[in-house]
C-alpha cells in the first residue's frame, strides 16, 4: 500500500475535526438534535393523552329516564362525565355545539324509556359525538363502556336479581392477562422508527461533509495542484472515499449517542403500555450484525456522495445534487416505517430499502443470517461499483478539468 | 528541457456548452499541430488572447490532459508513459489556485511535500528556504485564512514548488495581481531562471512577455504562429514593438484586418 494513502485520510480528518463548525454539524448537532426531538415528542404525547384521560367531558342527555340517572349518580359515572338534562326542542343547537368542540356528547333518549323497557319494546338511544375532538372521542368510550353496564343493570332488574346477569367472569386472579417476550416487545417499538432514522443520519452526515471534500478542491483549484503529484489517481481518490466514511461513522455514533440518552421519554412512545425499554438486551450475534449493516450502509452512502462530488464543479452544485438523493434516502426510510419486517427476500437487494428492513427484523429479534447476507451483500456490490466508478472518473480529464 | 511535439487537443463539446459557445459543431479544436521547445534558464512566454488555447496547451504539458495527437516530452521522459516521472519534475500554477484556508502554512506545505515523497527532512529545509525568500517565515503557524491576497499567492507559488521542480509552469502569472504581488512573481520566476529551471509562462500581457520572456511563442486561435525571442520576431515581422508584431500577426491570420 501507498503509504500516501495515508497522507491523504490524515489531511481529510486533520480538516474536519479541526473545524468547529463541522464537529458541530456532523457530530454534535445529530445527538442534540435527535435527543431533543425525541424527549420533546414523548413528553408531549405523554402529557396529552394523559390529559385527554382525566379531562371531565360535558354530556347532554335529552329526554333523561330515572333509571339511567340514578345508576350514574350510583356507579359514580358522573365524576366521569358531567351530565345535564336537555330539552328536545335544542337538539340542532347541541349538535352544532359538538362540532364546535363546546360539547362532547348528546344523548337522546326515546321518550318514556323507562317504561317501555318495561313493556319490552326495545326503546332507542341516540348518542352524538365527534370523532376529530380528543375529548368527546375519548368521552364516547366511556359512555359506552357506561351504557353496558346500564343495560345489564336493567336486564337485572327486569330478571330480578342482578347475579343472574353475570354468566361468566373475565381473568378472575390473573394478574398479568399480556403475555409477551418483553424483549420483542420493547424490540418491535424501537423498529418502528430507529431504522429509519439511523439511514437518515448516516446519509446526512457523508452528506454535510463530502461536497467540500471533492467538489471543494475542484472549485478551488487545488485538485490541480494534487493531480501534478506523483500520486496515483486512485490513491486519491480512495484517500478521500475513507476519511469520508469514517466521518460518516463517527457522526452515526453520535446520532446512536442521542437515540439511547433519548430512550427513557422516547420510551412511552415506542413502547406498549408495560413494556420495560431495559429488555432490550443485544447480545454480540446483534452488536455484530448491526456493525456490519451500518458500516455497509456507510459504505455505500459515502460512495454515492462521493461520486456526486467528484461530477459537480463547485460545493453548491454539489449540495444541489444531493438534496434529491437524501429525499430518496428519507422515502427509502419512510416507505418502511409501517412494513412489517416480513418482505419477499429478495427486496433485501433494494439498496438503502432493504437496509432499513434488515435493521427492523434486528430490533424485533427476527433477523436471520440470510437477510443479512443479502443487504449487506447488495450494499457492498453497489458501493464497489461506484468505488470503482469514481477511480474512472478521478481519471477522465473531462470531469476534473470541464469547463 | 521540455519539448512540445505537434500537439492537438480536440474537446468534445456536450449540448450545454454548444448552446454557450454558441456553435453548431460537437467538437472544439482547442490546439492545432503546435509544437515549440523550452529550455533551462530561459523563460519561455506563450502569448495570445483569450480562447487561443494557451491553458490548455499548459495543461497537456503538466500531464492534466491527454492531447488528442502528438506528443510532450519533459526532461527525456514521455508525457504519457512516464506521467509519474513528469509529474515529479513539474511545477503546475494558476493565480485561481485558492488554498483551503483552514490550514496553517506549515500544514499545506507539509501534506503537499508528503505527496511527493519527500522526507521529512527534506520538506523541513525546502520550507524553511522558500519561506525565507517570500518573507513568510513568522507566518507559518498561522492560518492561511489570516494571510494577506500577497501572502496566499506567494505561498501557493512555495506549495507548488515545494519538490523542488526542474520545469515550472505557469499559468497567466500575474493576472489579476496587484502591482507588488506580481512584481515579486516576476521576480520569482527570475530567480527561477538563474537557478537553471525551465520556466514556461502564458499570458495575454504584451508587457509581461516582452520584459520577462527569453523566448516567445505567439499562438492564435490554437496555433503556434510564430516562435523566437523577441528581437527575432521583430525582425521577421519587420516592426519595433511586440504589440505590432502581435496586430501584424493577427491581422494575417484573420486574412481581412489592417
Ligand atoms: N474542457 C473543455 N471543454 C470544451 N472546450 C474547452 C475546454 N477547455 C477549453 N476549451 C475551449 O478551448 C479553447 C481554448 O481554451 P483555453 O486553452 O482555456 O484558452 P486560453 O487559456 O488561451 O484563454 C477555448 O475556445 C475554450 O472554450
Ligand atoms: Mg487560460
Amino acid at each position: 500500500m501507498d503509504k500516501r494513502l495515508l497522507t491523504v485520510i490524515k489531511k481529510e480528518l486533520k480538516r474536519i475535526f479541526t473545524d468547529r463548525r463541522l464537529i458541530f454539524t456532523t457530530m454534535i448537532l445529530p445527538a442534540v438534535s435527535i435527543f431533543v426531538m425525541y424527549s420533546l415528542m414523548g413528553n408531549m404525547i405523554d402529557t396529552r393523552t394523559s390529559d385527554v384521560e382525566a379531562y371531565v367531558g360535558n354530556m347532554i342527555v335529552v329526554n333523561a329516564p330515572e333509571s339511567f340517572l340514578n345508576y350514574a349518580e350510583e356507579a359514580a359515572f358522573t365524576n366521569v362525565i358531567h351530565i345535564k338534562t336537555g330539552s328536545a326542542s335544542e337538539i340542532n343547537g347541541y349538535k352544532d355545539e359538538i362540532i364546535n368542540g363546546d360539547l362532547e356528547l348528546l344523548m337522546i333518549f326515546d321518550e318514556n324509556f323507562d317504561s317501555k323497557v318495561e313493556n319490552y319494546e326495545q326503546p332507542n338511544i341516540q348518542r352524538y359525538y365527534n370523532d376529530v375532538e380528543d375529548y368527546s372521542y375519548e368521552a364516547r368510550y366511556k359512555i359506552d363502556n357506561f351504557l353496558t353496564t346500564y343495560e345489564e343493570n336493567l336486564l337485572g332488574e327486569r330478571i330480578g336479581s342482578l347475579s343472574a346477569v353475570n354468566v361468566f367472569d373475565l381473568n378472575r386472579g390473573v394478574e398479568m392477562d399480556a403475555l409477551k417476550d418483553n424483549q420483542k416487545a420493547a424490540g418491535k417499538g424501537l423498529s418502528i422508527l430507529f431504522p429509519m432514522l439511523i439511514a437518515i443520519f448516516l446519509f446526512s452526515g457523508a452528506m454535510s461533509v463530502g461536497p467540500d471534500m471533492i467538489a471543494g478542491e475542484k472549485e478551488r483549484g487545488t485538485m490541480a495542484t494534487l493531480l501534478v503529484t506523483p500520486v496515483k489517481r486512485e490513491t486519491l481518490a480512495m484517500g478521500k472515499v475513507i476519511a469520508l466514511a469514517v466521518v460518516a461513522v463517527v457522526s452515526s455514533l453520535s446520532s446512536f449517542i442521542g437515540i439511547i440518552a433519548s430512550m427513557p421519554s422516547a420510551g412511552s412512545m415506542f413502547a406498549e403500555d408495560g413494556v420495560n425499554m431495559a429488555a432490550l438486551q443485544f447480545g454480540v450475534k446483534e452488536y455484530a450484525y448491526l456493525a456490519l449493516i451500518m458500516v455497509t450502509l456507510v459504505s455505500l452512502y459515502v460512495s454515492v456522495v462521493c461520486m456526486v462530488s467528484i461530477m459537480s464543479k463547485s460545493i453548491k452544485e454539489a449540495n444541489t445534487y444531493m438534496a434529491p438523493i437524501y429525499m430518496l434516502v428519507m422515502v427509502s426510510g419512510f416507505t418502511t416505517m409501517f412494513a412489517d419486517g416480513s418482505v419477499p427476500i429478495y427486496r433485501m437487494l433494494i439498496p438503502v430499502y432493504g437496509s432499513v428492513i434488515a435493521l427492523k427484523n434486528l430490533f424485533a429479534f427476527e433477523l436471520t443470517t440470510k437477510m443479512v447476507l443479502y443487504t449487506c451483500g447488495s450494499s457492498i456490490f453497489f458501493a464497489a461499483l461506484m468505488v470503482y466508478g469514481i477511480k474512472i472518473l478521478f481519471n477522465n480529464e473531462k470531469v476534473m478539468f470541464s469547463k | 528541457m521540455v519539448s512540445v511535439k505537434n500537439i492537438t487537443k480536440v474537446f468534445k463539446l456536450s449540448k450545454k456548452q454548444m448552446k454557450k459557445d454558441n456553435t453548431r459543431t460537437s467538437t472544439k479544436v482547442a490546439v492545432k499541430n503546435l509544437s515549440f521547445q523550452a529550455h533551462p534558464g530561459e523563460i519561455f512566454g506563450l502569448l495570445g488572447p483569450n480562447g487561443a488555447g494557451k491553458t490548455t496547451t499548459l495543461r497537456c504539458i503538466s500531464t492534466l490532459i491527454k492531447p488528442t495527437e502528438g506528443h510532450v516530452e519533459v526532461m527525456g521522459f514521455d508525457n504519457q508513459q512516464a506521467s509519474s516521472e513528469v509529474r515529479s519534475r513539474i511545477a503546475f500554477l494558476t493565480n485561481e489556485l485558492k488554498l483551503d484556508e483552514h490550514f496553517t502554512a506549515s500544514d499545506t506545505i507539509q501534506y503537499f511535500g508528503e505527496l511527493h515523497n519527500m522526507s521529512q527532512e527534506e520538506i523541513h529545509q525546502r520550507r524553511d528556504e522558500l519561506f525565507d525568500y517570500f518573507k513568510i517565515s513568522e507566518f507559518k503557524n498561522r492560518k492561511i485564512a489570516e494571510f494577506s491576497t500577497g501572502m496566499k499567492q506567494k505561498l501557493s507559488i512555495a506549495v507548488s514548488l515545494i519538490h523542488d521542480p526542474e520545469v515550472v509552469i505557469f499559468d497567466e502569472p500575474t493576472n489579476g495581481l496587484d502591482i507588488i504581488t506580481a512584481r515579486a512573481v516576476t521576480d520569482y520566476l527570475k530567480e527561477l531562471r538563474t537557478q537553471g529551471k525551465v520556466v514556461i509562462v502564458s499570458t495575454h500581457i504584451m508587457n509581461v512577455a516582452s520584459k520577462l520572456c527569453d523566448k516567445i511563442g505567439i499562438i492564435l486561435d490554437g496555433e503556434m504562429v510564430l516562435t523566437g525571442t523577441l528581437s527575432e520576431i521583430l525582425e521577421e515581422t519587420k516592426t519595433d514593438e511586440l504589440e505590432d508584431a502581435f496586430f501584424k500577426l493577427y491581422a494575417g491570420k484573420e486574412g481581412y484586418h489592417g
